[in-house]
């Protein structure tokens, strides 16, 4: 039965993408300047637990530990958090185009932190990008109500204008405000990249994922229940407007969270829970961590990519996630027209 | 009190305009209820009603004696199942997670599905003529495929109460007849099952009839008292005939243009 047979594909795909994850990260510590083995990271990483002895010099054990140990998770981490987010977005607006980026909330995001950090407004970073996305998810929702009858493309329409919109005031901001080399730096982060990781990033992107992607995960069927619409979700128990502004809110929180580290980095949340669902069928209880585990993978590879292809330069990362997902994006839209 | 869905008083106004005007109906415990009027008349709207979905803005529903909206929403979703019109869904479900879906009100916190949820699930399936199409993707079915496998997910609900919201709409004469059959079998097994119907046609397999028009209640009781033809007549503004199918024997009503 083909009910079977799925979930040994979903039981293989998780096995496979569990096991890669680690493979790959050590592989991403390895790759780049510095002559570096598999069993140096791992023989540094257990020093730095109190397992066995050191065995790189200072400064490349400085490398390892200090600044590609951190990236790699704090890349794995934002790749979990914000294919869940697509996934979760889109379940809840019945939108196969919603991700964070694409509803302008990644843009709301950064004018939050931006806001936070050159207009010296006395709020955490994370808090602050939480309340630039919150206002912008309420603006495109706004907006796309406003438009008439709420679809998939005049939500994307109405984000678009909001993530241009507050766009444009975040690079105000910082024309206004910054000098000299510091607005290279901030020029990259705007376009997503996590160079500047260390592991105060890790507690911070992990801490996200534990207090909010988890619980989601564990409620997931939940999700399953907008498959029809709102009143056939009230009809199966669900309360659905406030189960979608509980779930939008979480999302909300967890993009604010993960781009005060990394920037706006686009279409790995709208991109990854659909090749996941290739795989496991829409049921939110396999895709939902599936969708984690190859968020983590993707943006791990594609961050791996971005700070090793061209050395010594290195890309923001959300230029390597744009050059591939657009495309994709693409794609999403030309089958969305064939079923439509 | 007798069981069954009662509505008292109940008004019902959207955007300021007023929908329902005070229905007072008493849906029976048992057997297949019809819910008959021209379009507009508030069918809809009632029967949302009556499932619980939405408040009144002023009146009650009471189930079994009790007030609809006291009982929890899970609860609710465990007594009550609905069958909304046309719904369709963007995700490639196949047709036993839809029927799964229906066993969400019975599922614990973390909604994990067991053993017996997926046996009623099938059973629910075959007994609406649907379990050949288990594995297939919902979205493939035909109108009155996907009809009987959104039957098959309220069923899987397990409800004592079965709402539909014009369950024949847009499906050919065979494919109405196999669904009215079957509510018809549901209710003679003891569900209750109540039905806005646009086809007074199928009037005839209801045991209970309430005609709706303008938002009242023109009448209600057994479907022989209700749907006469001079009621039929003002009502729907036609002319009308009601008696025997010469097919069947059921009460059958035939209009005409004035």
């Amino acid at each position: 039965m083909r009910m079977t047979a799925r979930r040994r594909r979903v039981a293989i795909g998780a096995i496979v993408l569990s096991v890669a994850t680690p493979v790959l990260a050590t592989f991403a510590v390895v790759l780049g300047a510095a002559d570096l083995s598999f069993g140096d990271v791992w023989a540094t990483i257990g020093a730095h637990l109190g397992i066995g002895q050191p065995v790189l010099t200072p400064i490349e054990d400085g490398i390892v530990w200090q600044r590609r140990v951190p990236r790699v998770l704090v890349a794995i981490a934002c790749g979990a958090g914000l294919a869940v987010c697509g996934a979760v977005m889109q379940s809840v607006t019945r939108n196969p185009l919603a991700d964070p980026y694409l509803l302008g909330l990644s843009s709301g995001a950064s004018l939050g932190a931006v806001c936070a950090l050159l207009l010296g407004i006395a709020v955490p970073l994370p808090i602050a990008a939480f309340a630039g996305a919150a206002l912008a998810l309420a603006m495109t929702v706004g907006l796309a109500t406003a438009i008439g009858q709420v679809t998939p493309t005049r939500t994307v329409l109405a984000g678009l204008a909001v993530s241009s919109m507050l766009g444009a005031v975040t690079s105000l901001i910082i024309f206004w405000t910054v000098t000299g080399d510091s607005y290279r730096e901030i020029l990259g982060w705007l376009m997503g990249t996590l160079a500047a990781a260390r592991w105060p990033a890790v507690w911070l992107t992990w801490a996200g994922l534990v207090v909010i992607v988890v619980p989601i995960v564990l409620v997931a069927r939940r999700l399953d229940a907008f498959a029809f619409g709102d009143r056939h979700a009230a009809s199966l128990g669900i309360h659905p407007g406030r189960t979608r502004l509980l779930l939008l809110g979480a999302t909300a929180l967890l993009t604010g969270i993960l781009v005060s580290v990394s920037g706006s980095i686009g279409f790995v949340g709208l991109i990854v829970p659909h090749a996941v669902r290739l795989l496991t069928g829409p049921g939110h209880r396999a895709l939902l961590p599936l969708a984690a585990l190859a968020g983590g993978i993707v943006l791990l590879v594609a961050d791996t990519l971005a700070r090793t292809a061209f050395e010594p330069r290195e890309l923001p990362v959300g230029i390597v996630t744009a050059l591939v997902g657009a495309p994709a994006f693409a794609l999403i839209l030309l089958r969305q027209r064939r079923s439509a | 009190m007798s069981g069954g869905l009662v509505t008292q008083g109940l008004v019902v106004e959207v955007d300021g305009t007023r929908i329902l005007h005070g229905i007072d109906l008493a849906v029976p415990a048992t057997g297949l209820t019809g819910l008959v009027g021209p379009n507009g008349s508030g069918k809809s709207t009632l029967l949302r009603q009556l499932t619980g979905v939405e408040s009144p803005t002023s009146g009650t529903v009471l189930l079994d004696g009790g007030d609809l909206h006291a009982l929890g929403r899970r609860e609710r979703a465990r007594r009550i199942a609905v069958v909304e019109q046309e719904a369709a869904s963007e995700l490639a479900l196949t047709c036993l997670e839809v029927a799964l879906l229906g066993r969400m009100p019975h599922q614990g916190f973390l909604g994990s599905t067991s053993r017996e949820d997926r046996r009623v699930a099938e059973d629910a399936l075959d007994r609406a003529g649907a379990s050949a199409w288990a594995d297939r993707s919902f979205a493939s079915l035909s109108g009155g495929e996907r009809q009987r496998v959104r039957l098959a997910a309220s069923l899987a609900q397990e409800p004592s109460i079965l709402v539909l919201d014009e369950p024949t709409n847009h499906l050919d004469v065979r494919a109405s007849l196999e669904t009215i059959a079957l509510l018809r079998s549901l209710a003679d097994d003891g569900v209750t099952v109540v039905a806005a119907l646009h086809d007074l046609t199928l009037a005839g397999w209801a045991d209970h009839v309430a005609l709706l028009a303008d938002g009242r209640l023109a009448a209600a009781g057994p479907v022989a008292e209700v749907l006469t033809a001079e009621r039929i007549a003002a009502v729907y503004d036609v002319r009308a005939h009601v008696g025997p199918d010469p097919l069947t024997g059921r009460l059958a009503v035939t209009v005409a243009l004035p």
